[in-house]
């Protein structure tokens, strides 16, 4: 019996090389690989937003959670992969215009990693335009903005426009977060979603593509 | 008269406010390349603060260190963009106003967190202050920090080389705890950190906390250290305007009363960061006046 618990404290605890050997030895021990990020990783990395939420984590604590989180889900990958895992959906993901903060992005990137999607990183300073050509290559089912500057916000409404402008609107669900983001912004700019953290917004993609 | 010297001569000191929407407003660039592309209207905004009442002009070079320049693909070298920046606000100030150097964050976390070391991050800040004061900055502050190891890299950059003050100026998340920054360094912490590097005034920029709730970090500070004390707080928090722009709108007399705060918790120096305006200084300076 893989010991759950114990690796979803070694993430909470931010402790890489516990992750690693706990996800090893449940791998050897034939768990499916998916039970080890859905009841281990992911969970862990449910106590530590919300211990951000709470002041009580800060984001060294995250930062360090979340590379613990990555070290144990690339034990997992190749498992993954040899097991014919189909991806749970297509997402891309960038840092709007303006913009070039990513520590929330790749966090959210290395979760939704980590539950099974195929992420498209765009990177950082994404324009609305970059946004739409990278629809229209890669047509992904959800499409995630990130900003931490107030003032870079408008990018992500000029975004959803043009995607409307483009006839690619209703082709994906457009989700947003980063700091200075909230529930209502994203309901003013007409965009399916808001997450308040990195968990929250795998949590959101897996409703909308009601996987 | 030099900076250490003003603060004992006036009770207020007063700075500058947000340069990013004033330049937004007049149609020039974000940052620093404005000073290459719009440089009138940086020293027009550079102006306006002057006639609003402001003591001293923060240069426009935030952020404008190696480290930041090279991640956004500046052409300019660091010293050109900082003297360039240091000589428009000199422009506008001749001696009616100081020209303080302004520093931001290297937008890197150092290691291991990050991947920057503090040596690199030292570095960085040390080539930002030799064009400021090549340029003749007649003190550094150092703004927008949210680790207050990185802002002591900035202070010891500046002290290594030069002796003109420095203010060390952080940004707080939360009131909690007396202040915590989003690397959840303490407010008092900070001020001993700060203060062991040789910064001579420490500031609370930017961040979460209105202008009232700022008052908090100040007593933080002053339970820390005797160092005077800045406050540079934004025009309230974000609201969303009818295009779903996100907005500062704190109207300039609340603004003042909740700075007045700060002052009471001793506060001897005052400016704004986002979304002030030469209308939220003048406020200010009235304000100071009649204390």
């Amino acid at each position: 019996m893989a010991d759950f618990e114990a690796l979803k404290n070694s993430v909470i605890d931010m402790d890489p090389d516990r992750a690693v050997e706990l996800t090893q030895s449940a791998v050897a021990q034939g768990v499916a690989p998916l039970d080890i990020v859905n009841m281990a990783l992911i969970p862990g990395i449910d106590v530590v937003g919300q211990k951000f939420r709470d002041f009580e984590y800060f984001l060294p604590e995250v930062i360090m959670a979340a590379k613990a989180f990555k070290a144990a889900f690339e034990v997992i990958l190749p498992h993954l992969n040899e097991a014919g895992y189909e991806p749970k959906g297509r997402v891309l993901i960038g840092t709007v215009s303006g913009d070039n903060h990513d520590i929330g992005k790749n966090i959210v990137i290395a979760l939704l990693q980590g539950s099974g999607y195929e992420v498209h990183d765009a990177g950082v300073d994404v324009s609305a335009q970059r946004f739409v050509e990278l629809v229209r290559d890669i047509k992904p089912h959800v499409v995630g903005m990130s900003a931490l500057l107030t003032t870079t916000m408008a990018v992500m409404r000029d975004t959803i426009a043009e995607l409307s402008g483009a006839g690619l609107r209703d082709s994906v669900k457009v989700i947003v977060g980063g700091s200075c983001v909230n529930p209502e912004f994203a309901q003013k700019i007409g965009a399916d979603g808001y997450g308040e953290d990195a968990s929250e917004a795998v949590k959101l993609v897996d409703r909308l593509l009601a996987v | 008269m030099d900076l250490l010297s003003l603060i004992k001569h006036k009770k207020v000191l007063i700075l500058d406010g947000a340069t990013g929407t004033q330049l937004a407003q007049r149609g020039a660039p974000a940052g620093g390349r404005a000073n290459i592309e719009a440089p009138d209207t940086v020293t027009a905004v550079h102006r306006a603060y002057i006639d609003a009442g402001s003591d001293c002009v923060i240069t426009n070079s935030f952020c404008m260190n190696r480290v930041y320049m090279k991640a956004n693909n500046f052409s300019v070298s660091v010293s050109d963009m900082n003297a360039r920046a240091a000589e428009l606000a000199r422009k506008a100030a001749g001696d009616r106003a100081l020209v303080l150097g302004g520093f931001g964050p290297t937008g890197e976390l150092l290691k291991p967190v990050g991947n920057i070391t503090e040596a690199e991050c030292e570095e960085a800040f040390a080539e930002q202050a030799r064009a400021l004061a090549d340029a003749g900055v007649d003190a550094f502050i150092v703004e927008t920090m949210m680790d207050m190891n990185e802002a002591a890299c900035a202070v010891r950059a500046c002290k290594r080389n030069f002796k003109l003050p420095v203010i060390a100026s952080m940004t707080y998340a939360t009131t909690r705890d007396g202040g915590r920054t989003t690397m959840g360094h303490r407010a008092g912490g900070c001020a001993r950190i700060l203060a062991a590097a040789g910064a001579d005034i420490l500031s609370c920029n930017c961040g979460d906390l209105d202008p009232a709730e700022t008052a908090i970090i100040v007593s933080s500070y002053k339970n820390a250290s005797d160092l005077p004390v800045l406050v540079e707080p934004n025009a309230g928090k974000p609201v969303l305007d009818d295009n779903n722009n996100a907005v500062y709108s704190m109207p300039p007399g609340e603004f003042a009363q909740g700075v007045l705060e700060c002052i009471r918790a001793g506060a001897s120096l005052a400016g704004g960061c986002c979304g002030t305006t030469p209308d939220h200084i003048r406020a200010l300076a009235e304000m100071a006046a009649s204390l």
